[in-house]
């Protein structure tokens, strides 16, 4: 199920905006539903061993209209998100309904985990954090990138810090 | 170089007051909760007199003895291009300080000190709140040395970077770029927002200090309160006088509380630049002299509260890294001039910002923000509140919620109107305030994020809010155009690209 780079038409559309990796979507749903599972098992597993009821019968298929909306919703929020990988900077919008866009300039980057869950790594998948100075409120994630153009990205970016580095220290 | 630190050394025996002065504020700080047991067993016991003077010389023998064993085991010393420094009684700490993570050096002279020859140097780094160094008790002269070379050696490194012209660090104190004279110290303890920060600290204080003396807060009530109450009568009229004099005295306590903590930590300012840092002398009892490399500035904040306006003085901060946590920049990193004229203002601005135009146009934010303000903060609360109270058919509570809904437009209608914003090539600015004020001043290569979001609401007009993070705090200017917040944002990425000037 590895997805494919989308990195590939980067010099035809620099200043285009490219999607997430194709298979995003799908692990978002995914984990969402997942998530919404954990809440009925723990649901479950009170009514069943501690008779302690959290959510009346009457309720469930509410409950289940509530799943299948947030499950719906993460699937086009997630292809709603793109991001653009600039010669000097990286912007990511994201948003369906509140949109948002973030620009951090590669100059700003203080530095950079990648990291990859099981499911992610199922996919084939990573999560990039950028952290710059301006405190817990000014990261940046992208999430549902292809691993290897997470990489790639990583590494662009540590290269032109480095350079610019290196320009300045001597 | 002193070679002398170039091994281990210890702070002067006489840093143990220095150890007892901070154990003391920790105790207050965290711990002052705890006395209430202590308080607790003082009462119960038979012989209060006995149990206080055992407790009180208990305390003290366990802090005389902390402080003694902090001094023992405290230990530093200077390698190449940083400083060790090992501490800790039981758990030990050894702390590496680069030279180059170095934020700001001050040097305070507590006036238990100063026949001494003695001060404390703080050092502050940029990074983790834990990694700095107080080295508490050390001679004038190796203080100096230490931060002559700490200086020189960030002089080094960054002029091979950029086109900083060099600098003298010599101890020759510069040009004289403001001071403050007592009149101005009154004038920035009204005028600063700290006032109302006090209420918030005094009032569990209060709480806790009347909690304590219960018998004796009943007398005073009894004694001076009591009979002020029955002076002003008992109708609506006295009730209300009764409160109006009570908030008056409270309003009053807070004022000179706020004007004596100006005076204990301003008095006899004097702020100083030479070509690429500034200095700053400052202090009553304790003598602060601080230190602040220019290109380390990253906001140039003039603010004011409501009376701060009626007497025209503005208040300057010097907006630096913040390294406390929650984006919520860190008090200790204020580097504040009191109470400026608006005359003064230009020439401190240029002293930071040597490059920064005379004036920038600045905009009005929307005025759709003061529909869905007042909509959603007062109008719908309002009616759910005005609602539950119809429905209980208590009509004037009902009424009171209409009403207090609709004072409030005025007050969000003010809001709006004074938000400002505007930007050039290299510079923002932005105010915001209600009856005070805050202008940011900020070069616009020095952000390190920005962000536009659009509400659906937002969205169908063409309107947005631009967010903008900066190492010194974020700035959010709500409803504007989408195209001016693109315009913004795209402005502050060319001005990024093209400035290769470190920010920081």
């Amino acid at each position: 199920m590895n997805s494919q780079s989308t990195l590939k038409d980067q010099a035809a559309d620099e200043a285009g905006f490219l999607p997430l990796a194709d298979n995003y979507p799908l692990l978002s749903m995914i984990s969402t539903a997942l998530s919404w599972g954990i809440i009925l098992l723990i649901m479950l597993a009170s009514a069943y061993f501690m008779n302690w009821v959290i959510l009346p019968v009457f309720l469930i298929p509410v409950f289940l209209l509530l799943a299948t909306l947030s499950i719906v919703f993460s699937y086009f929020s997630a292809k709603a998100c793109s991001y653009r990988r600039g010669s000097f900077d990286l912007m990511y919008q994201r948003g369906l309904w509140w949109k948002k866009k973030t620009a951090v300039s590669f100059s700003r980057i203080q530095h950079i985990d990648l990291s990859h869950g099981p499911l992610e790594r199922k996919f084939g998948l990573a999560t990039l954090k950028f952290f710059t100075a301006g405190g817990a409120h000014s990261d940046l994630t992208i999430p549902g990138l292809p691993k290897a153009d997470a990489e790639t990205i990583r590494q662009h970016i540590l290269d032109f810090t480095e350079a610019e580095y290196q320009s300045k220290h001597e | 170089m002193n070679n002398s630190l170039n091994h281990w050394q210890r702070l002067s025996p006489f840093s143990v007051v220095f150890f007892i002065g901070k154990t003391l504020i920790r105790l207050l700080k965290d711990a002052l909760p705890t006395f209430a047991p202590m308080l607790v067993i003082v009462f119960a016991s038979n012989n209060k007199l006995t149990v206080t003077f055992a407790l009180i010389i208990g305390l003290s023998l366990l802090i005389i003895g902390s402080a003694i064993l902090q001094f023992w085991f405290f230990k530093y010393r200077r390698q190449d291009d940083k400083i060790l420094i090992n501490d800790g009684v039981f758990k030990k700490n050894h702390r590496v300080i680069h030279f180059d993570r170095v934020q700001n050096v001050n040097i305070l002279t507590p006036v238990y000190f100063r026949p001494f020859g003695l001060v404390v140097l703080k050092i502050e780094t940029a990074g983790s709140k834990g990694n700095e160094a107080d080295l508490g008790g050390i001679p004038a002269t190796t203080a100096t040395t230490l931060r002559t070379e700490i200086l020189q050696h960030q002089q080094t490194t960054s002029t091979q970077s950029s086109d900083i012209p060099a600098i003298d660090t010599s101890d020759d104190e510069g040009k004289l770029v403001a001071s403050a004279s007592l009149k101005d110290l009154v004038a920035y303890g009204v005028s600063s927002n700290g006032v109302f920060f006090l209420l918030v600290i005094l009032a569990p204080l209060m709480g806790v200090f009347f909690g304590s003396f219960k018998g004796f807060s009943r007398t005073f009530i009894e004694q001076f309160i009591i009979p002020v109450l029955q002076f002003l009568g008992d109708g609506p009229g006295g009730k209300i006088s009764a409160g109006l004099l009570m908030i008056t005295f409270v309003i009053a306590l807070m004022f000179l509380f706020s004007i004596l903590g100006a005076i204990y930590r301003y008095y006899g300012y004097k702020l100083s630049a030479k070509q690429t840092s500034l200095k700053r002398h400052s202090g009553l009892l304790t003598r602060f002299e601080e230190s602040l490399k220019i290109i380390k500035v990253q906001t140039f904040v003039t603010q004011s509260n409501f009376i701060g306006r009626l007497i025209r003085r503005q208040n300057i901060i010097f907006g630096q890294v913040a390294s406390s946590h929650l984006g919520q920049p860190g008090k200790r990193n204020a580097f504040i001039i009191p109470a400026r004229t608006q005359a003064q203002i230009p020439e401190l601005k240029k002293l930071v910002f040597a490059d920064v135009p005379d004036d920038i146009p600045e905009h009005a934010i929307d005025r759709r923000y003061i529909l869905k303000t007042w909509l959603i903060w007062f109008v719908i609360p309002m009616l759910v509140i005005s609602g539950y109270y119809l429905t209980q058919q208590s009509y004037r509570a009902a009424g009171i919620a209409v009403l207090f809904s609709i004072i409030m437009l005025p007050l969000v209608f003010r809001r709006w109107h004074m938000y400002r914003f505007g930007y050039s090539q290299s510079y923002g600015i932005f105010q915001s305030g209600l009856f005070g004020f805050k202008r940011t001043l900020f070069p616009l290569y020095k952000v390190q994020r920005t962000e536009i979001r659009q509400s659906p609401l937002q969205r169908r007009r063409k309107l947005a809010t631009l967010r903008i993070s900066l190492a010194a705090g974020e700035i959010v200017i709500p409803y504007i155009s989408l195209q001016q917040a693109n315009q913004y944002l795209e402005s502050i990425q060319s001005a990024i690209k093209t400035n290769q000037k470190p920010w920081f």
